[in-house]
């Protein structure tokens, strides 16, 4: 036991100088990176949020407080934001998640061209938000848009997504799965194809259906790359707002019924230069999905199964 | 259950994995397909259970031709090398599993279940993933787990491979307990001949897809088919002194030097041959006139020597007892055994005496 603690002592180097700058140096470049635009800004913006009154330009303030909490929760703007992300959120994250957990057992199981398939529902992922943002105005246009036309093949009425405040949010969270869609099929794909294909001939070889063998093993062993999934786009999902620009022109929302949390801070900053009710609904969000980024880790952890 | 194939064939592409296999496999018995890698054995493993169509030929489970059938339709039980136990169940829900698929109510599930756990001696590991399991544990329960339904036969392919030496040899003991116990026709694939010789009621042995011969181990070692067989069988390898043939004796390559065989042919003189000896086939101090050579090296392996010999200028294995005093650089005389002393055609394998 002795001997056993001196030979792990011994095989740590001392702390010198020498030592401690080596990796240092090496981590450096990551490091001053992160501090710059990570750290230092995230510190500032936690600052700022408790400066009354500040101004950014002189940097005064006139006292230490949670003023700007207490008008940014008074808000109905921010109520607002807050409530149509949370549905957002509520929405698209589930729904992407269970389409893309479709499509990526259709695409693990298509045979020939697998590549090109793959390329074809990964190329959203490279292309710029306002060009599909466009795209997609064009698709819920009221007069002449495809989504219509198709509803009207069902016998639906037009439906006025985008001028009518009562259709927009419904109209963002479309929007919104379909571009979650590429990003959560590449991850959902990587977790299928790691899954071992024996377990499915054994189990075809007993005689399971394909039903069966998704409920009881692809799924189970899915599990951790579908909680990751629902991780990362429940943070995505939470900073709404690029979304809003191509279809609302700009505006959250056709009567500003659809403010998003993150469109309330740009509104905030940019619009009406009020920096520290931006600063002060940055932390709100980012505290909320702090929170429900631990839940969901915690009930992971209870689902972990091997 | 008897397993007839019938001129089976399988190609992959221009690749011919098996070349126009017929054999019968004996109900109720453990039959290893043995052969180097590449030779086809796991290919006609999976033809068995359903996994690989077939190119032509037929198979036959008894006497209904099963050939077209998927393998949930064949009632086979498989174990792989590296196992797939599913990961995220415990140990009594994979061998569940099979029942459950077969919508075998619950109560009846957890009592066969439990009756096998016991079989293969995983009684107390009921509970556990198999993540917490040995390589040796993991290949009990797959054992279980491929049982479960009743199967008419049980497939393992290259089950022992993933398991350390000693583990190996005691698995395999506990798979011909097994096999016994649940008198389950068995088809084992593997390429290590002393695994196959240690367990099989009947080994098939094939090569590039070529059936080379079917027999006990025992016999195929006694009486080898072709140099192949003779070759494939037994560690240390057997002997391969090489020479031509002169008015119907083998004679050294290299040398003046012949021997008589009986042989089961004419061979025309200056045909390439191999003698090939077993090394426990040599008879030292030798009791007639005999070969001469000389003890180039020595090894103590249990109450025998191994020892490297000379024989006109070519190198040859010989167990010689441990008891008789040799050095290395002496001169030795031998005498060869009738038993495990072969000549074969060395441009064809064919077996000339």
């Amino acid at each position: 036991m002795s001997l056993l603690k001196k030979a792990t002592a011994s095989d740590q180097p001392k702390l010198t100088i020498r030592t401690f700058l080596e990796p240092a140096l090496y981590l450096a470049p990551f490091l001053i990176g992160i501090i710059i635009f990570t750290l230092y800004p995230f510190l500032n913006v936690i600052l700022i949020s408790v400066k009354e009154n500040y101004k950014m330009l002189t940097g005064e303030f006139s006292a230490l407080g949670l003023q700007n909490y207490v008008q940014v929760i008074q808000d109905p703007n921010f109520l607002n934001g807050l409530k149509n992300t949370g549905l957002y959120v509520l929405f698209v994250v589930p729904i992407s998640t269970v389409i893309s957990l479709l499509f990526a057992n259709l695409l693990n199981s298509v045979k020939k061209l697998q590549g090109l398939f793959q390329t074809a529902y990964f190329l959203p992922m490279v292309t710029s938000v306002m060009a599909i943002g466009l795209v997609w105005k064009w698709m819920f246009n009221y007069d002449y848009g495809l989504i219509n036309f198709g509803l009207s093949l069902l016998g639906v009425n037009p439906i006025n997504w985008l001028n009518d405040p009562a259709y927009n949010l419904t109209a963002l969270v479309i929007y919104g799965i379909w571009s979650m869609l590429p990003f959560t099929i590449i991850l959902l794909l990587a977790g299928l194809q790691n899954v071992n294909p024996l377990y499915y001939l054994t189990a075809k070889a007993d005689g399971a259906k394909p039903p069966m063998i998704f409920f009881r093993i692809t799924l189970p062993l899915l599990a951790p790359t579908i909680g990751l999934t629902l991780i990362i786009n429940m943070i995505y999902a939470s900073q709404v707002f690029s979304e809003l620009f191509p279809l609302f022109n700009g505006r959250p929302g056709s009567a500003y019924s659809l403010y998003t949390v993150v469109y309330y801070l740009f509104d905030a900053f940019y619009v009406k230069w009020k920096l520290g009710n931006a600063a002060a609904s940055a932390v709100i969000l980012f505290l909320i999905v702090l929170l429900l980024t631990g839940i969901q880790l915690l009930i992971q952890r209870k689902w972990r199964n091997y | 259950m008897q397993i007839t194939i019938d001129h089976l064939t399988k190609k992959f592409n221009d690749v011919t994995a098996v070349d126009d296999l017929s054999i019968t496999l004996d109900s109720g018995k453990l039959i290893v397909l043995l052969g180097p890698s590449g030779c086809g054995k796991t290919t006609v493993l999976n033809i068995l259970s359903g996994i690989l169509p077939v190119t032509s030929g037929r198979v036959f489970f008894d006497n209904k031709d099963v050939t077209d059938l998927p393998p949930d339709k064949r009632n086979v039980g498989l174990v792989f090398q590296n196992y797939a136990l599913y990961p995220h169940m415990t140990v009594l829900g994979n061998i569940c599993f099979p029942l459950e698929i077969k919508r075998i109510p619950k109560k009846a599930r957890l009592e066969k279940a439990r009756e096998l756990a016991e079989l293969v001696h995983v009684s107390d590991l009921l509970h556990r993933k198999p993540s917490e399991l040995s390589g040796g544990q993991q290949q009990r329960v797959a054992t279980a787990r491929a049982l479960a339904k009743d199967p008419q036969l049980l497939l393992l392919d290259e089950p022992l491979s993933n398991l350390d030496a000693k583990l190996r040899v005691e698995m395999r003991e506990e798979i011909l307990r097994i096999q016994r116990a649940a008198n389950i026709t068995t088809v084992f694939v593997t390429h290590d001949q002393e695994e196959a010789s240690s367990i099989a009621d009947q080994v098939v042995l094939m090569k590039q897809g070529h059936l080379q011969q079917v027999d006990t181990a025992r016999k195929m070692y006694d009486e080898p088919a072709n140099f192949f067989v003779a070759d494939f069988l037994g560690a240390p390898p057997i002997n391969k002194l090489y020479g031509t043939m002169l008015d119907g004796k083998f004679r050294f390559k290299g040398s003046d030097v012949t021997c008589e065989f009986p042989l089961r042919r004419a061979v025309p003189n200056e045909t390439d041959v191999i003698l090939a000896v077993r090394p426990e086939s040599v008879i030292v101090p030798a009791r007639e006139r005999g070969l001469n050579s000389q003890v180039l090296e020595r090894y103590s392996i249990g109450k025998d020597e191994l020892s490297i010999l000379s024989v006109e200028g070519q190198k040859m294995r010989a167990y010689i007892n441990g008891e008789y005093p040799i050095h290395i650089g002496d001169s030795l005389e031998f005498n060869l055994k009738n038993k495990g002393v072969f000549l074969f055609d060395a441009a064809t394998g064919e077996r000339l005496s």
